[in-house]
């Protein structure tokens, strides 16, 4: 009898524990629950209304309206024609009989050339789960037109596959704006789309006959120029826009005395831009938005990495909205559709001119990072905020300045290793009142101090933060986590969590009385939350990033951002390592400065820290001709000693060292494109190979030549691996 | 900043993006070194993807181009092998001659290799028409060499030329087609063969020479044949010096063959340090600049290696091109060859196209100034170091060559820092003998004084507290703690009493043992942490006290428990408590020595390492003795017995340890077992 009412007792203790432990775990998850609000209503999706009255439409072109700029016309197979005020350059959506004479090319990719569009689609029925790629003509497509305010509807009802879809056609003052909504697509049958490539032969053009470039959105700005000799056997493909290499989303076309561009107003966190060189299917180049509807991804179903490829069930609740810009004249190059976009930033965006020319030295400290050491880690300070202050006071005796002073690695147990904890400031760097001396030092310099920090970020589990529940998850729903070395786990913390942190942070930050914040992460790497209770979208992440950079600049005063993804630009006042670079593609390898043209004067920027580039001169030659701010990265001490930190990769960074070439460097930075600050770049141009030649508004002329030979532009002679500068009457 | 890198990553789940490409709108691909650990650390861009040739406009279209030669006016010949032909180009990369293209007996049939020599002629190794042809500089077909005769070459020897050079004596050296014997010789006056040269060993392992023994002849006949590894491609220096480079070898991936057919670089393991499942070191051709730095191109992992005249590893960059299609990553790398400028040029053969690598200042700083140090210009070179360091302060072969110049110049001390920066072991103890030879000359009189002085006081001490130890003994000599201490030096000095003390007498305990081992912990550590740097090189005490003490645990528990059970069977008398306390007190001579003995390595150099070595053996010895001792005693063993036992008791320790780990083994595949089901089942719901 005694042991049976052990057993019971021991039963009922360890139905206890377990209770205990539920109830912990409940209540954690309430502790998490957020106190943020939602913005997925400000991305959620437009109701379009019902279509207008059915419009009926010839084989030829049937003019559908006109302003005092453009006019806009369509023909009964969907296409479209774009005409300028005078009838002096046309836009077709695709390849006319003029130019598809000089085709050879049939069937299939024929009618892809004469199609307003490409669709891929999944076959459910189908044996295999491959995606099929097809276009008008093949899927027996209905096409039917309605009326609309300032346009026309275009309904595609492809009977084949029973998927139906609208482009809303409008004129508007001087651009045509083409979208999709997201309720006009209908798929009725087993079928399911997975991308849409909308008017992709917009303005496509031949390489025997013409010379000309496609402009592609790869880094700092690409282009593929036409090419009538070479059979090119792959195409380019800018993959997720605001990804690894692609910052702003447009694309472009130019050729003689016309060109466009497009930038995609809606919908482009579930876009690619790609771009096909003549020669390859057809003889015709070609640049397209590629709308992605269902991602594919590894459906993982073992623990060593077995699986298979799927689509994603839903399709991606997106509206999606293009912008044509047509450019004619001097305006028909890269410089001109990087001035479209400017003013698309301007009037669409929001974006202004910056009220001063200022141009500060554009200094990041590192503070110091954590190593192992015998038992646990220890802290490895290589900057401490008092000896930052003796930097910059000495680079000021120097006569630099003003001084933008950003730090790095200020934190509790160094750079991002509490995160999501970061408080107090580093107490071996000199604690709170070390860095707030720090502010007062630099702002009695005239110089501005900011914390970098990333709050997207959480390393390893620590100060509340539980991967389970606070990470961001991948398409199999499981936790993202990326292995740093040192025993360090890297987590993405779910945004609106980011925003949480962020917000209970002000306070700590206004305490220091620092200038505002340099962000790492967010204006950098967007990403989806896959979380199976509560996805949130790459767009709703955006969102989020977006209210945590104006809420920073609103309580602290500035917010600056890493890389600058255009979503970034109306909230920041500055980007940090702004790619000078592209992405090396094999086909778009010919660099051209778009970002930098698109935003002089309205953001001011920098690349990368003068004294970490791969070619010190061609560094200091390219702040020059895009017209940044000179960065340098220093420490006090040898960057050596965190060769077993996470920052391993700062090769050299002692002040000591670099204090003479900063300083000199500066004042002649300062001195050649100081006072353009906010001035607009008003065109840019390759004088010879290696050369190149930056005007500002004011006519201001800065040639750069990166060759080893001397360049003679006119009288101007610019020597080798230098430039020249002419100074302009004024404001022109 | 590689964590700004690392973003990248996490794009592939959430992003819509499909491929890791490392770029964020940047060079594709990161540059490393390795340290003398071999361990990866990152470095500055030491080469710049430039261009590629083939397939931009114009009229020049490689089909799987093979391999490429640069003559001494900066021409490049490149071998096109589908469309059959040798196309030069002038040094703005337009073609200018073709050879072999035309109808006749100089036509060529996907030919894979050539070579110019000094004088303008063109040899094509003309693999599909299985001969050698010559050409002059201007495309006149002059002759061919087919398959020599000659008795040494049995007649069913396939002979398909794949790469060639040709010395100043007009000596051809041809790799052939799966040709594991080497580099085949031809005269070029006469095509006479002229024998085999640089081929490489087949290894030899152990197993195999157990398979020999034990196999019978129809399973050896099965195994194959041990084949040594082919040359993969051939280079020649200024100076005639032939370089190959070779796959599925162990270790020499690279050589540098003097006349003789002696390898100079060494045999040390070319490529990746560290490879991967799956990974094998697959390097398809090398080249080689004026100052003899050589260049080597790894076709699996896309990543070319820089090496110096020595071998020593001065950056690794590139990478695999796997759909990316990045101006920098390889897809198909066949062949590389280096220009008077330093630029590289790589043959890819899956993208039909030339890489041009142009060198960034730091690589060309790095190569001069070891350029200089190899010419043992060491004081020419510090200068140049300098500059390496101030671009890149953790470059340690820039510490390395300004160790090399301190010392040239005497400066001992400070070339000792630089070499310990540097992680050099040799030249460390090099520096340090001077040092310490210094130190004895000065200090001669101080420290022979100080030897005496210590030896009086010891002396002294002792006979003072052996007084007070009797006393202490008399007044304490009968609590636990000191009988158990009693216990372990008398064991220390008669061990086969002692242990049967322990046994029959009691006189030992476990808090005895815990304190032995909690000791042996200690100095375990202590002994990490003090010892010299020539002895136990490193950059940080990487020990792991945690670590330490798991390895420590699990070791003598698996000892403690394996030997009593073994004991068992065999009727041992010994109890488990015997055993634990037995096995900790074996433990003391090692838990003793170590640290003193560590301390004195910090006084040795390299040179005398036979003394460190010694006195490690003898500690070690010492325990193995006790061990032996132990076992004997508390069993009541004889002495044959015991080792027996010893020996039984590790190959159980082993026993069990290789089932424990089948068991997790096993338990894992049940595991994801179950775990595709359910997401298989998940799925389909």
């Amino acid at each position: 009898m005694r042991r049976w009412n052990r057993s019971w007792l021991a039963a009922g203790i360890l139905l206890l524990v377990i209770l205990i432990i539920a109830a912990i775990g409940l209540l954690r998850q309430e502790v998490r629950a957020r106190d943020m609000p939602s913005l997925s209503e400000q991305t959620a999706l437009r109701n379009t209304g019902p279509a207008g009255a059915s419009l009926t439409v010839g084989k030829t072109f049937t003019p559908i309206g006109e302003n005092d700029r453009i006019a806009l016309a369509v023909n009964a197979a969907g296409q479209i024609r774009i005409t300028d005020r005078g009838g002096r350059h046309e836009w077709f959506s695709n390849p006319q009989a003029d130019a598809l004479a000089l085709e050879e090319v049939k069937g299939y990719w024929r009618n892809m050339l004469e199609s307003p569009f490409v669709i891929e689609y999944l076959d459910l029925k189908g044996i295999s789960t491959e995606v099929i790629t097809a276009s008008s003509a093949d899927l027996d497509a209905a096409i039917s037109f309605h009326e609309l305010k300032g346009g026309v509807e275009i309904v595609f009802d492809l009977r084949k596959i029973n998927i139906r879809f609208s482009y809303l056609v409008r004129l508007d003052d001087d651009h045509l704006e083409v979208s999709i909504p997201y309720d006009r697509i209908v798929e009725s049958g087993d079928t399911r789309l997975v991308s849409l490539w909308v008017m992709p032969m917009f303005g496509a053009m031949q390489g025997a006959t013409h010379t000309g470039y496609m402009f592609v959105p790869d880094g700092i700005g690409a282009l593929i120029p036409f090419d009538p000799t070479t059979h090119y056997s792959y195409s380019y493909s800018s993959r997720s826009i605001y990804g690894d290499d692609v910052l702003y989303p447009v694309f472009g076309m130019a050729s003689g005395e016309k060109a466009f561009v497009g930038i995609i107003d809606e919908g482009e966190f579930t876009a690619e831009i790609a771009a096909t060189p003549g020669g390859m299917y057809t003889t015709f180049n070609w640049v397209t938005p590629q709308f992605v509807y269902r991602e594919n991804y590894f459906k993982l179903t073992s623990l060593f990495g077995n699986g298979f490829q799927v689509f994603q069930e839903e399709k991606a609740k997106e509206d999606r909205r293009i912008r044509y810009y047509f450019l004619s004249g001097d305006d028909s190059n890269y410089a001109g559709m990087a001035r479209a976009y400017r003013s698309y930033l301007m009037e669409v965006k929001g974006l202004e001119r910056r009220a001063e020319a200022s141009y500060p030295l554009d200094l990041y400290v590192m503070g110091g990072d954590r190593e192992k050491a015998l038992i646990g880690k220890k802290l490895v300070p290589v900057t401490t905020f008092d000896q930052a202050g003796q930097m910059v006071r000495s680079l000021a005796e120097a006569g630099v300045g003003p001084i933008d002073v950003t730090y790095r690695g200020w934190e509790n147990n160094g750079y991002l290793q509490d995160t999501p904890g970061r408080f107090p400031p580093s107490k071996a760097l000199g604690g709170a009142e070390g860095l707030a001396e720090l502010a007062r030092q630099v702002h009695s310099l005239d110089g501005k101090l900011y914390l970098a920090d990333n709050f997207a970020v959480a390393y390893s589990s620590s100060n509340g933060f539980n991967p389970k529940n606070d990470a961001i998850r991948d398409y199999n729903g499981k936790v993202i986590s990326d292995g740093l070395g040192l025993g360090i786990a890297e987590y993405f913390v779910q945004p609106y969590l980011s925003w949480h942190y962020l917000q209970d942070s002000f306070i700590k930050f206004r305490d220091l009385n620092v200038d505002g914040l340099y962000h790492e992460g967010i204006g950098k790497v967007v990403l989806s939350d896959e979380s199976p209770s509560r996805p949130i979208p790459r767009k709703e992440t955006a969102a989020v990033f977006k209210a945590m950079l104006a809420d920073t600049s609103h309580r602290l005063g500035e917010a600056r951002a890493d890389h600058g993804n255009a979503y970034a630009l109306p909230y920041v006042s500055h980007i940090g390592r702004l790619p000078f670079d592209t992405s090396y593609d094999m086909l778009a390898n010919f660099k051209v400065p778009f970002y930098p043209i698109a935003l002089h004067g309205l953001v001011s920027y920098s690349g990368i820290p003068l004294n970490l580039q791969d070619e010190a001169r061609t560094g200091f030659l390219n702040t020059l001709e895009y017209g940044a701010w000179p960065a340098y990265l220093l420490t006090h001490d040898d960057p050596a000693a965190l060769k077993h930190t996470l920052s391993d990769s700062i090769y050299s960074s002692r002040f000591e060292e670099w204090r003479e070439q900063a300083i000199t460097q500066y004042s002649e930075l300062k001195s050649a494109i100081g006072t353009l600050g906010n001035q607009f770049i008003e065109d840019h141009r390759e004088l010879g190979q290696g050369v190149y030649e930056t005007v500002y508004e004011d006519g201001t002329s800065v040639i750069v030549n990166y060759t080893r030979q001397s360049y003679h532009a006119g009288d101007r002679e610019i020597l080798p691996e230098n430039y020249s500068i002419v100074r302009g009457e004024g404001r022109g | 900043m590689s964590r700004w890198i690392r973003w990248v990553c996490a794009l592939l789940f959430c992003g819509g993006v499909a491929a890791p490409g490392q770029a964020q709108a940047a060079l594709p691909y990161e540059t490393y070194s390795f340290d003398s650990n071999g361990s990866r650390f990152p470095v500055q861009a030491a080469y710049i993807p430039e261009r590629m040739i083939g397939l931009e406009s114009g009229e020049l279209r490689f089909d799987s181009p093979e391999d490429i030669m640069i003559d001494d006016r900066n021409q490049l010949y490149v071998v096109d092998s589908r469309n059959n032909r040798v196309v030069r180009l002038n040094e703005n990369y337009e073609q200018t001659i073709v050879y072999g293209d035309e109808e006749g007996d100089g036509e060529l049939k996907r030919p894979e290799g050539v070579f110019v020599t000094k004088e303008g002629f063109v040899y094509v190794a003309d693999t599909g028409n299985r001969r050698v042809a010559l050409f002059q500089a201007d495309g006149t077909y002059i002759r061919e060499y087919r398959k020599p005769d000659s008795e040494y070459l049995p007649d069913n020897f396939r002979f398909e030329p794949m790469k060639l050079v040709v010395d100043q004596r007009g000596v051809m050296y041809l790799v052939l087609k799966s040709g594991y014997q080497g580099l085949m010789l031809i005269d070029t006056k006469d095509g006479q063969f002229r024998g085999f040269f640089g081929m490489n060993q087949a290894s030899y392992h152990f197993i195999d020479a157990l398979k020999r023994l034990f196999f019978t002849e129809a399973q050896m006949s099965m195994e194959g044949d041990k084949l040594p590894g082919t040359i993969s491609n051939v280079t020649i220096d200024d100076q005639g010096l032939i370089y190959t480079s070779s796959v599925r070898v162990p270790t020499r991936q690279l050589k540098k063959l003097n006349y003789a057919g002696a390898d100079l670089l060494g045999d040390r393991v070319y490529g990746e340090k560290r490879l991967k499942a799956g990974q094998e070191r697959m390097f398809t051709d090398l080249t080689v600049d004026r100052s003899g730095m050589i260049a080597a191109v790894d076709n699996q992992t896309g990543i070319i290696y820089q090496y110096d005249s020595d071998g020593e590893i001065l950056f690794a960059f590139a990478g695999k091109d796997e759909g990316f299609r990045k101006l920098g990553l390889l897809e198909q790398p066949k062949a590389i060859e280096v220009d008077a400028n330093g630029k590289l040029y790589v043959v890819d053969s899956g993208a039909n196209a030339v890489y041009v690598f142009r060198p960034s200042d730091f690589a060309l700083k790095v190569m001069e100034a070891k350029r200089l140090t190899l010419d043992g210009k060491y004081r020419e070179s510090e200068e140049l170091w300098n500059e390496v360091l101030h671009l890149n302060s953790k470059y340690y072969l820039a510490h390395l060559g300004i160790g090399k110049s301190y010392y040239s110049q005497g400066m001992w001390e400070q070339a000792m820092d630089h070499f310990k920066a540097a992680n050099a072991v040799t030249e460390y103890s090099k520096a340090f003998w001077q040092v310490r030879l210094n130190f004895m000359q000065s200090h001669f009189t101080l420290i022979v004084t100080v030897l005496l002085a210590s030896a009086i006081a010891i002396y002294a001490i002792r006979r003072l507290l052996d007084r007070r130890v009797a006393d202490l003994l008399s007044r304490y000599g009968n609590s636990l703690a000191m009988v158990q201490l009693k216990g372990l030096f008398r064991l220390l000095k008669h061990p086969f009493d002692g242990f049967a003390e322990l046994r029959y007498h009691r006189k030992s305990g476990l808090l005895a043992s815990v304190v032995l081992l909690a000791l042996l912990y200690v100095m375990l550590i202590a002994s990490e942490l003090a010892s010299s740097f020539i002895f136990n090189p490193r950059e940080t005490n990487d020990v792991d006290p945690l670590v330490v003490l798991a390895v420590l645990l699990v070791l003598f528990a698996t000892w403690v428990v394996c030997n009593y059970l073994i004991s068992s069977i065999f009727r041992g008398q010994g109890r488990f408590v015997d055993v634990v306390i037995g096995s900790s007190y074996a433990l003391t001579p090692y838990a003793l020595l170590i640290f003193p003995i560590t301390l004195v390595s910090n006084a040795l150099t390299l040179g005398e390492s036979a003394i460190y070595s010694f006195l490690t053996v003898g500690a070690l010895c010492w325990t193995g003795f006790l061990f032996v001792v132990c076992v004997k005693e508390i069993h009541n063993f004889d002495l044959g017995e015991a080792i027996r036992i010893i020996v039984l008791t590790i190959l159980f320790a082993l026993a069990v340890w290789i089932l424990l780990f089948i068991f997790f083994g096993m338990n894992v595949q049940l595991f994801d077992f179950i775990t595709q089901v359910r997401e298989e089942l998940k799925f389909r719901a």
